[in-house]
């Protein structure tokens, strides 16, 4: 059996520019004496609040330590062109410790349920591609992805209810609910203006912090 | 296949891109209004890339260790943790899933090394030394690092008895 655990980078593509090992540790030494290295911090913070289940990382900088340790022995790749160190250890806190709640979660092996083998005889055609789609999680797996969901939607429903219907921090909400693509583009959907929402995103900021604390 | 995220998930993107290019007044703002502590954040944050940089290199002086014994060391080695050959090659080329190594067969063959069991497994889980990934493949232009395998397969492929298999993949001490 093949398994890849070591290494979880997407498919480098062509015109992709990988960093050196150098370029990496040149990058990692300025990102340790940057004062706002912090951010870093803060994030991981904001990750592992949201991750449930995550019970190896038990604090921020743990996170943020293995994050450094994956990019600096190369296990997670730094494409350059596609993102600065900063957002790229961003991404491999998130992704760690998704994995780390995937891992969690799953508590059983996979299991071949009868519904998912095809049916073979005489009467059976050619099925279209349509109807042999198959669910590859077991029961126990969805169950645990499905409650996994609906505690985060929880939390989610539980911010939002903080926050009348017409109120501006409410409407963000629903706003960033359907897709979040930037803070520009959510206030100008909003037809809000740029200093009234920051000044409303910074107490979304407060409260969601809050609530990760006494989750 | 692409899956809708979560409203989780949307809030979390829209929280890091502030936290990742908010303006530094604004992000300190928001930093003195949750009555954080940045000074020991600061320090937090640095201690971390500290302990990340320190763990690298032991792990990087691992990988040398253990790419660089002897034949004579391998021998001995493999004589020590009743191994055949071919498994500690495929160790030293990075080829077994570090988490299905059992913790007794790591911690001896971290002994063996001089090394703590953590920094052992850290230093399998780099990618292998190229020198040692291109031994077998000298006519061919050189290639991905090799798809990693169980431990356990590793032995099995290996051709140990299932006795010895079963021995070494005893967790117990």
């Amino acid at each position: 059996m093949l398994i890849k655990e070591e290494s979880e980078d997407a498919p480098i593509s062509l015109g992709d520019e990988v960093a050196t090992k150098d370029e990496v540790f040149e990058a990692a030494a300025l990102a340790r004496s940057d004062v706002m290295n912090v951010r870093l911090l803060v994030a991981a913070k904001f990750i592992l609040g949201k991750m449930s289940q995550s019970k190896r990382f038990q604090e921020p900088d743990d996170l943020l330590q293995d994050a450094i340790e994956a990019v600096l022995s190369g296990r997670r790749k730094w494409i350059k062109n596609r993102v600065d160190f900063r957002g790229l250890l961003f991404g491999v806190m998130r992704s760690l410790a998704s994995s780390q709640e995937k891992s969690s979660a799953k508590t059983a092996p996979d299991i071949t349920m009868e519904h998912e083998l095809q049916l073979v005889g005489e009467e059976q055609e050619s099925p279209e591609l349509e109807d042999v789609s198959i669910d590859t999680e077991t029961p126990e797996v969805v169950l645990l992805r499905r409650e996994d969901n609906a505690m985060n939607e929880g939390m989610f429903a539980i911010l939002r209810a903080e926050f009348g219907p017409k109120d501006i921090h409410g409407q963000i909400l629903d706003e960033v609910r359907k897709g979040f693509v930037s803070h520009f583009e959510t206030y100008t959907a909003l037809g809000i203006d740029e200093k009234a929402y920051r000044n409303a995103w910074k107490k979304l900021m407060r409260a969601a912090d809050s609530l990760n604390r006494s989750a | 296949m692409t899956t809708k995220k979560t409203a989780e998930e949307c809030l979390l993107d829209a929280q890091l891109d502030f936290i990742m290019n908010a303006p530094d007044d604004q992000f300190n703002e928001f930093l003195s209004e949750t009555g954080a502590n940045k000074t020991e954040m600061t320090r937090q944050a640095t201690a971390a890339f500290d302990r990340a940089i320190d763990n690298h290199a032991n792990a990087e002086r691992a990988v040398e260790a253990l790419a660089s014994l002897t034949p004579g060391q391998q021998a001995a080695v493999c004589q020590n943790l009743k191994i055949r050959r071919s498994v500690l090659s495929a160790l030293r080329e990075h080829r077994a899933v570090v988490s299905s190594i059992p913790k007794r067969f790591l911690r001896q063959l971290a002994q063996e090394l001089g090394q703590s069991m953590q920094t052992m497994a850290d230093a399998l889980r780099f990618p292998a030394p190229a020198r040692l990934v291109s031994e077998h493949k000298a006519d061919t232009k050189p290639v991905a690092q090799p798809s990693r395998v169980t431990f356990e397969q590793l032995l099995r492929d290996a051709a140990m008895s299932e006795e010895d298999v079963q021995k070494l993949m005893r967790d117990d001490d």
